[in-house]
């Protein structure tokens, strides 16, 4: 490869056009109202539109959601994400606002040696599930949660090993295991 | 003794039961298992029948890559089932691990878990593919069981080639 390469990134924020206001009234809304509890360089508009991402700290996450449910009517969850960032983990809350017609996500960043976070289970119920999840496959802990359990692992599987981050190693080399190149023998099974 | 073998021989081939398992697929075989047991194609011509136990079923069609999670369980519901008894794996995830070959929480491919009769590849299979399957799995056990496979399904053998004089010409072939 030759000459500068251009850095690869996710973000990319939308112009303050006709066809991004009302991503850039809600934005401008939660920046004004909560601007303590976001990170505001990390909050932007997507040049999709109908798309807002918003990273808020740890600490003031039960406070935001809340903010929005009260402010925005914010009821719907699609889902729950991970992401492993290297010195970060992150979880990616993904919220429908019905009525504006904007899908908003909500990042978490917490650090890898002590990734913690509180739970909004409570707040927003669609998200039990979820939060088991990202707590197996990422290690990412939603505090407070009222119904811990193993959900999607193997009964087996270790505690400590957490197979969607990235410097997962595969100690028992499952994953040359399942490239199969035949039946295996039947006294075997 | 030699007729009434050669009488269940015969009743066996003429009526596999079938059972139906997902193992951690897609659900996209299972729909197509349903297709090609719905009238338009119709796998209940030859006696294929759809049971709800393995304690019924004469084969298993499994779909999907084996999990770790349900490797237990698809063992335990094989063993449920009576002798003679044949599996058969429908889609590429049931074959060899399809899309999900590499990961770390399955098996990849049925056989890995109990033994295998016949694979029906695609993804999903079309439900002509999974007929063909069902049926080249029952060819093979006429052959097992010493039934003549005309006895199997008369309705499947080919039809006389239509005779074409070659020395005349098209046109005439087409007034003919």
């Amino acid at each position: 490869m030759s000459g500068a390469e251009a850095e690869v990134t996710e973000r990319r924020p939308a112009e303050r056009d006709e066809l991004h206001k009302r991503e850039y009234d809600l934005l401008d809304t939660i920046l004004q109202d909560m601007a303590d509890a976001v990170v505001a360089e990390e909050c932007y508009v997507h040049v999709q539109p109908r798309r807002v991402f918003v990273r808020v700290h740890p600490d003031r996450l039960r406070e935001f959601i809340r903010y929005m449910q009260r402010e925005h009517d914010m009821w719907q969850v699609s889902t729950l994400s991970g992401r492993d960032l290297g010195d970060d983990l992150q979880a990616n809350y993904h919220f429908f606002l019905n009525d504006k017609k904007i899908a908003i996500t909500i990042k978490v960043n917490v650090p890898r040696d002590k990734p913690e976070y509180p739970s909004i289970t409570d707040l927003v119920p669609g998200v039990d599930f979820v939060e088991n999840e990202i707590r197996e496959m990422f290690g990412i802990v939603p505090v407070g949660h009222p119904n811990p359990r193993r959900c999607e692992l193997p009964e087996n599987w270790p505690g400590e090993e957490y197979p969607l981050r990235k410097d997962w190693a595969d100690p028992r080399g499952l994953m040359k295991r399942s490239k199969t190149t035949g039946p295996r023998p039947k006294e075997e099974l | 003794m030699g007729f009434l073998r050669r009488l269940v021989d015969k009743a066996k081939i003429k009526s596999p039961w079938v059972f139906h398992f997902n193992s951690g697929g897609c659900n996209g075989c299972d729909i197509e298992i349903i297709a090609a047991l719905m009238p338009r194609l119709d796998l209940e011509r030859f006696g294929v029948k759809l049971v709800g136990s393995p304690r019924h079923a004469d084969i298993m069609l499994c779909t999907g890559p084996v999990t770790e999670q349900i490797k237990p369980r698809l063992q335990r519901i094989y063993e449920q089932m009576a002798e003679p008894k044949y599996v058969v794996a429908i889609g590429s995830c049931a074959c060899s691990g399809g899309v999900f070959r590499g990961a770390y929480n399955v098996l990849g491919g049925v056989d890995q878990a109990i033994p295998v009769t016949a694979y029906v590849p695609g993804c999903p299979p079309k439900p002509s593919a999974i007929m063909h399957g069902a049926y080249q799995l029952l060819q093979v056990l006429a052959e097992i069981m010493g039934v003549s496979p005309k006895e199997l399904a008369p309705e499947f053998e080919e039809p006389p080639a239509p005779t074409v004089d070659t020395t005349e010409t098209g046109a005439e072939v087409a007034q003919t």
